[in-house]
């Protein structure tokens, strides 16, 4: 059994380094909460980098990453665990949480308001100073190891009143928040994840700035640079750069046609 | 006979208006001419026109009649052509749908025939859009006969029919408004605007005022050329074309050659691509080629003494021809005041949100001492915040922290303190000092004594009294307010029918988009009674049995509806500024939205809001949360119509009072404004913004979920932080509003 836990774990360790470029304090407060074992959670809007910081974190304190993508039939057995049928046997089967706790791995719960609010309940233990996990099934309670550490994300952006996160669960963590970084790191990224030349890479980073200036008029996000690094593949594997920012951009952003004229017009006037 | 009937069904189509016989007789003695199918089909528009404006729609009617009598066009596009009018008459008013009625051919039938000019109203969302693109802030645009701006509104030609072809014309606009978009950001206007300069008008220095001015515009036009080649390679590209071909317009005829000459090579030297030298500027020209291109080749103001020197050896006049759009206009003054204005605007407003956070800041900081002065250690950590931000390579990525325990600044201020920074370099000591001072103060003398005054002895049982946020004092005035809430009554027109007709596609694609909320079934597994076996809890229970667990009975797997458990209320600002188009767009966004939400039996109610002074704010019922939708409530829609002033405080509160009152889990209240809150008194300005915020985060407080819809020409800073970030739109084109405002609640609500 211990041995084929440790075979899921290792699956999850980050053995090379992810290229992560801090904005401000992020690490250190990262680090931070993980010494002093405090959950952390992540806000900001999608593409932006949040998964890529849990990456680096979990590679820095050296231990398993295990990811958990929230939809809304997530129930709590899927993150527990549950008692499976083998050869007319029943053997429980822990769930991405219990797992984490059991090993001391970093549990991270991404788009955690996709999740159905008495799922997120599950967590509130392991984020106080209980830091433990019961597990009615087996009958079993878990105390969290120091190692173990929980981290959510979430992307205060949208706009939907249904979509948000409730103060019993928000205020048990440490909020890291999360934005597009400013150009010019913006620029190191997505040379530095793409490949591209400077000059283009400055063009790419700005066409992004000012689809992001549309928020108001009714753009419901701008261009991540996920979305840059995306596009700039696009223009790497031969399409020219209109189309390939057209289409790994401006028509992935909206469908308003007046929206998208104006954004066609940046283009032009950019390449 | 005919036309009697069509009269009498005229009459019955503008009720309850009740226009002029006779002026109505004129009108049919010239629809008589005409054939009675032509003549119905003109009828048949009438209830497009008539609610926007009656002046309007007797216009319509009598240029219609003329158009089509001369079958200048046929009937099947009079639909376009009344469109282009509402449109017209939106933002130009009745002069210019006057103007664009009468002359059918140039305006309407012209631009059909692919003829090449191109009104800037056309484009205008367009291009609205590009410029918050490229600048990242808003721009309004005004109609003038040169490009110019005053660094908040760019002012360009109505229409442009320079080129042969309408792309051309369109991107000869895109490339005028990037070119203003690059002065601002040149910082001329800053620069000249500074005192020093002001004071005695630059261009005088000169013999020849009139020729150092137009070489100042051309020096300036290449300077931000230069600008935009690096800042937007693609436009440059693409537009420089476009200048060479204006530039080689410039007439070199009669005595005005050698000047002419001048100008047209200097032109030609500042857009040619250096790499590849353009054909065109062969130097033609008397001026010395070196000395000219260094000159084009250093700051502005230092240029300009050595080209006037070049130009003044030479004779003749001169004229630019259309060659002066791209050089544009430059008024200091206009710009300078402007500029004035902006900086008093986003001193005072961060001195109020400063010394708002400082107050907040002291009192936690010091129950006993709050009210009298700032604690020191906040005063001097304010000082310390001053210095760190004036050195720029720190400021970027420096959070802005106050006091040492890291009181973090609110996102409306940091962006607003990142403003000023962009405009004047650092943010000015006496900034934060003026908010050092103010914080604290608490209540101001004049005030209380005001307040004092007030003696509300009786105040009648259906009046509501409710507080209003004073942010000069940090502090509310009790029972300031007064609120009657008014049932509007109702007025039969074909007004819902008619709207309902006209956005009949939209409608279809509306229903079935909030269908798909309604008809969100899903499959609810793990339930006792159910439609189906679910396998996985059965496995689980099978499990739990060999485990020697007591298994679940919950096995089977049913199909349930969503339960869509929300109560919205939408709050419609009835002040007069809505008079005309925007009212008409709201009533008829009501409409839609009441048509949609009934499809998806949401909750939900309507009132309007308007009222004049704190005594007398009223709101008008026009749906109550359960009442049905009929054609009562129906009524009341179409009798929504401008009143008086916008004071939101109150009706805010109102509604919120009233939200909290119902059981549904989700709680939604919609604004629907044209504008800045403001009333008869001093409710207006920053009082009134801070007002409209306080009730708005009191509403949040409650658990409400507030958000607003803001019709406007150009989003205003002042939206994000009276709405905050991310609970607003604003919709600049009102057309669009019906559509947009319910796929905004679908959004909210899904």
């Amino acid at each position: 059994m211990n041995n084929a836990m440790e075979c899921r774990l290792e699956e999850h360790r980050i053995s090379v380094e992810p290229f992560f470029l801090p904005r401000a304090n992020e690490i250190e407060i990262g680090l931070a909460a993980s010494v002093n074992h405090l959950p952390l959670l992540l806000k900001g809007p999608t593409g932006c980098g949040k998964t890529r910081f849990m990456q680096y974190l979990a590679w820095r304190l050296n231990r398993p990453l295990i990811t958990v993508s929230c939809h809304d039939d997530l129930s709590t057995s899927d993150l527990v665990g549950r008692y499976l049928v083998k050869k007319n046997e029943a053997f429980w089967q822990d769930g991405p949480l219990t797992l984490a706790v059991r090993a001391g791995a970093i549990c991270y719960l991404d788009e955690i308001v996709e999740a159905r609010k008495d799922t997120t309940v599950v967590i509130h233990p392991l984020t106080d100073d209980r830091r433990e996990l019961p597990v009615e099934k087996i009958g079993k309670l878990y105390a969290a190891p120091p190692e173990f550490m929980l981290a959510v994300s979430y992307n205060p952006g949208y706009q939907s009143v249904l979509k948000d996160l409730k103060p019993s669960t928000r205020q048990r963590f440490v909020s890291l928040s999360f934005d597009y970084p400013p150009a010019e790191l913006e620029k190191q990224i997505v040379m530095r994840e793409s490949g591209i030349d400077e000059k283009n890479a400055i063009q790419m980073v700005k066409l992004a700035a000012m689809t992001r200036s549309l928020k108001e008029s009714g753009l419901a996000e701008g261009a991540s640079t996920r979305l840059i690094i995306q596009t700039v593949m696009l223009i790497k594997a031969g399409i020219d750069t209109v189309s390939a920012c057209r289409s790994g951009m401006i028509e992935s952003l909206t469908d308003d046609p007046e929206l998208l004229a104006a954004m066609d017009e940046m283009i032009f006037s950019l390449f | 006979m005919k036309i009697a009937d069509q009269k009498k069904r005229f009459f019955a189509a503008v009720l309850p208006s009740r226009p002029d016989v006779w002026e109505v007789d004129e009108i049919f003695d010239q629809l008589a001419e005409l054939d009675e199918a032509t003549a119905e089909e003109i009828l048949m528009q009438v209830g497009a026109i008539w609610p926007v404006s009656h002046s309007l729609c007797f216009a319509y009617l009598t240029h219609a009649a003329r158009a089509l009598s001369a079958e200048l066009f046929s009937t099947e596009l009079l639909g376009e052509w009344v469109r282009q009018i509402l449109g017209l008459y939106e933002s130009k008013g009745l002069l210019g749908a006057r103007q664009f009625m009468a002359d059918v051919d140039k305006f309407f039938l012209g631009p059909m025939r692919g003829e090449a000019g191109v009104a800037f109203t056309d484009i205008s969302t367009r291009m609205v859009h590009y410029l918050r693109g490229i600048s990242g802030r808003s721009f309004n645009f005004e109609e003038a006969q040169l490009p110019s701006t005053d660094t908040r509104t760019i002012y360009l030609p109505g229409s442009l029919e320079i080129f042969p072809s309408l792309e051309h014309n369109i991107f000869l606009y895109k490339f005028l408004i990037s070119l203003q978009w690059g002065h601002v950001e040149s910082r001329i206007y800053s620069e000249m605007s500074a005192p020093s300069r002001v004071r005695r008008p630059f261009f005088d220095r000169y013999p020849d005022g009139e020729l150092a001015a137009d070489l100042f515009s051309v020096l300036q036009f290449i300077h931000v050329f230069r600008f935009l080649e690096t800042a937007l390679p693609g436009l440059v590209r693409r537009g420089r074309e476009l200048c060479v071909e204006l530039i080689g317009k410039i007439s070199l005829g009669g005595t005005a050659r050698q000047r002419s000459a001048a100008f047209r090579h200097l032109l030609l030297q500042g857009v040619s691509d250096k790499e590849n030298m353009h054909g065109a500027s062969a130097n033609e020209s008397q001026l010395p080629g070196k000395p000219l291109a260094d000159a084009l080749h250093i700051p502005v103001f230092e240029g300009l003494p050595k080209i006037y020197e070049m130009f003044s050896g030479l004779s003749g006049t001169y004229t630019l021809g259309p060659a002066a759009l791209l050089l544009g206009e430059f008024d200091f003054a206009r710009a300078g005041e402007t500029i004035r204005l902006r900086r008093e605007e986003d001193k005072a407003q961060f001195v109020a949100m400063f010394a708002g956070l400082l107050d907040q800041q002291a009192a936690r900081k010091d129950e006993e001492d709050k009210v009298g002065n700032v604690p020191d250690s906040v005063q001097q950590s304010l000082l310390l915040i001053g210095k760190q931000r004036n050195d720029p390579e720190k400021r970027s990525n420096t959070p802005i922290l106050l006091d040492n325990e890291g009181l973090e600044v609110p996102e409306e201020l940091a962006a607003l303190i990142k403003a000023i920074e962009d405009d004047l370099g650092t943010l000015p000591e006496a900034y934060v000092q003026a908010a050092a001072g103010q914080a604290g103060r608490g209540v101001n003398r004049q005030e209380v004594e005001a307040l004092e005054e007030i003696t509300d002895s009786f105040v009648p049982a259906h009046v509501h009294s409710y507080d209003e946020w004073d942010y000069r004092r940090a502090g509310y005035r009790a029972g300031w307010c007064s609120l009657t809430e008014k049932t509007l009554p109702a007025v039969r027109s074909g007004f819902v029918a008619q709207t309902l007709r006209k956005y009949q596609p939209q409608l279809h694609k509306l229903r079935r988009q909030f269908e798909m909320l309604r008809t969100r079934y899903r499959y609810v597994r793990r339930r006792r009674h159910g439609d189906e076996i679910d396998l996985d809890a059965h496995i689980e229970a099978l499990c739990d049995t060999r485990a020697g667990i007591a298994p679940s009975d919950r096995l089977f797997i049913q199909l349930l509806r969503d339960e869509r458990d929300i109560a919205a209320m939408f709050l419609v600002d009835m002040s007069n500024s809505t008079e005309g188009w925007v009212g008409v767009a709201v009533k008829e966004a009501l409409v839609l939205l009441a048509d949609a939400l009934e499809v998806v039996g949401d909750r939900y109610a309507i009132y309007g809001f308007s009222g004049m002074r704190r005594s007398r704010s009223e709101l008008f019922h026009v749906k109550h949360l359960d009442e049905p939708y009929g054609g009562e409530v129906q009524g009341r829609i179409a009798a929504i119509s401008p009143k008086e002033y916008t004071r939101m405080g109150p009706p805010i509160r109102h509604l919120t009072k009233k939200l909290q009152a119902t059981q549904s889990t989700v709680r939604l209240l919609v604004v629907i404004s044209d504008g800045k809150p403001e009333d008869y008194d001093d409710y207006k300005g920053q009082y009134a913004i801070e007002d409209t915020r306080k009730a708005l985060l009191e509403a949040r407080g409650t658990g409400v979920y507030p958000f607003c819809i803001t019709i406007d020409k150009s989003a205003h800073d002042y939206l994000a932080h009276m709405f905050g970030r991310g609970n607003y739109i604003f919709v600049d084109e009102v057309l669009s509003l019906p559509s947009k405002i319910a796929e905004m609640y679908r959004l909210l609500t899904s």
